[in-house]
């Protein structure tokens, strides 16, 4: 089963949904286990607005769900641990984005996209 | 033998008791069977705090072998009284049985004790968890919205609304509930667990996301513009706010509830309830506040017994 991204940002409409190719999952799941833990009690964005990307890898990936956003990747274990990843330079949340070109709307990448830079 | 649950938590579990007496089980029966009008097969979907309803469940063969009933039913409670708060009654009083019980709360204070007090002292109060209030025109309507042609109900008068209690663990506790229920759904007050859209309870949903077309899916699921009043038998009617990010690339529409506590509530998509803006300040006014991307503001509504969205 491929991995899935969510952009988490709509309040009324469902957020846009994809999925990745086996080889991009590959890839973002490499990014991911190269991050390094960090401290802190972040917990998810809320609020109205953009409040991060939701990756839900594959069933035999170390972790469950990743919430990433503002630098920190919020990554869930089968445990139910939630493991705080710094996400330096948001390069995590920048390449998630990217992998949502020609599979959503342009303009919701790009409105995305004017937030992070 | 029945199984009679208290619908009337949010965050706990909901107390159930058993009544195992074969008569009393059988003579409860017939009673709610006589009285199928006043029963339900599901609980209703809004998040009331209080006593709002109780199940029965028939949970063995024999009792109800020639009882026409199904073996679950709902009595709602909310806002009825008479006859419902009769067999309520009767129901509860089943706590006071020899072989009554109630189950384990994990980790929760235990309840045994007081619990027919609290049930009953519940069900003489079941709407104290709302108010009903006069919503009267107090100033004009901020300039600009009569441009985006939504603007409220062109009506001098003053209707009764409803104010429900500020309640979140309805929506919050469960991560079903959650992610599967968006800001329409806490502005109707309805769960349905379907991410609702306007005007896909009436099967004529939004055509573009702008302060018109959400407006007309809105009323065509059964809202009325603001000072257009609903009866007392569409109760609850709850005072909501409509706004739309118009973009570029960023456009959605967001709802807003005014609650019983005088502040207003929303639910951002399938995040958590909650009642303050994206500056952190509790929510006093959804035409003021900060609401991020969200910056057209449509209008008021009333929403109440009979919408129906999905």
């Amino acid at each position: 089963m491929p991995a899935k991204v969510e952009l988490d940002l709509f309040s009324g409409r469902p957020n846009p949904t994809w999925e990745l190719t086996h080889v991009e999952s590959d890839e973002i799941l490499r990014l991911l286990s190269s991050l390094p833990e960090t401290t802190g009690d972040r917990a998810p964005e809320e609020g109205l607005g953009y409040r991060g990307i939701v990756l839900t890898p594959p069933p035999d990936a170390a972790f469950t769900e990743v919430v990433v956003a503002g630098g920190v990747a919020l990554a869930t274990d089968a445990n139910g641990r939630i493991h705080h990843l710094l996400d330096r330079d948001r390069a995590l949340e920048r390449r998630l984005l990217e992998t949502g070109r020609g599979r959503i709307a342009a303009d919701i990448i790009d409105a995305v996209a004017r937030e992070l830079a | 033998m029945l199984q009679i649950t208290a619908d009337v938590f949010s965050g706990r579990p909901n107390p159930t008791w058993i009544v195992d007496d074969e008569q009393e089980a059988r003579a409860t029966l017939k009673e709610l069977s006589r009285e199928r009008g006043l029963m339900q097969e599901a609980a209703p979907t809004n998040g009331d705090l209080g006593l709002r309803g109780l199940f029965v469940d028939v949970i063995s063969d024999d009792v109800a072998a020639d009882i026409e009933v199904p073996s679950s039913l709902y009595l709602p409670l909310a806002g009825q009284a008479g006859r419902a708060q009769e067999l309520a009654e009767r129901l509860i009083a089943h706590l006071d049985g020899a072989k009554a019980a109630v189950a384990a709360v994990d980790g929760a204070p235990a309840l045994e004790e007081g619990l027919r007090d609290f049930l009953t002292q519940q069900l003489r109060a079941p709407i104290a968890s709302r108010l009903s209030v006069e919503d009267a025109p107090v100033t004009q309507e901020p300039a600009g919205i009569a441009a985006e042609g939504v603007a409220t109900a062109a009506l001098a008068v003053t209707c009764t609304i409803d104010l429900a209690a500020y309640n979140p663990g309805f929506w919050n506790n469960d991560a079903t509930v959650r992610r599967t229920n968006n800001c329409y759904n806490y502005a109707a007050n309805k769960r349905t667990n379907t991410f609702a859209q306007p005007g896909r309870g009436c099967g004529r949903i939004y055509t573009a996301i702008t302060c018109p077309e959400v407006t007309r899916g809105a009323l065509c699921d059964g809202l009325h513009r603001r000072y257009n009043c609903f009866p007392d038998s569409e109760k609850p009617r709850y005072l909501v706010a409509l706004v739309v990010a118009p973009g570029p690339g960023f456009i959605d529409f967001h709802w807003y509830r005014k609650m019983k506590e005088g502040f207003w509530g929303h639910k951002p998509g399938s995040t958590a309830v909650r009642n303050v803006d994206n500056s952190g300040h509790v929510i006093t006014n959804p035409e003021t506040c900060n609401r991020g991307p969200y910056t057209r503001f449509c209008g008021y509504f009333y929403t109440c017994r009979s919408t129906r969205i999905r």
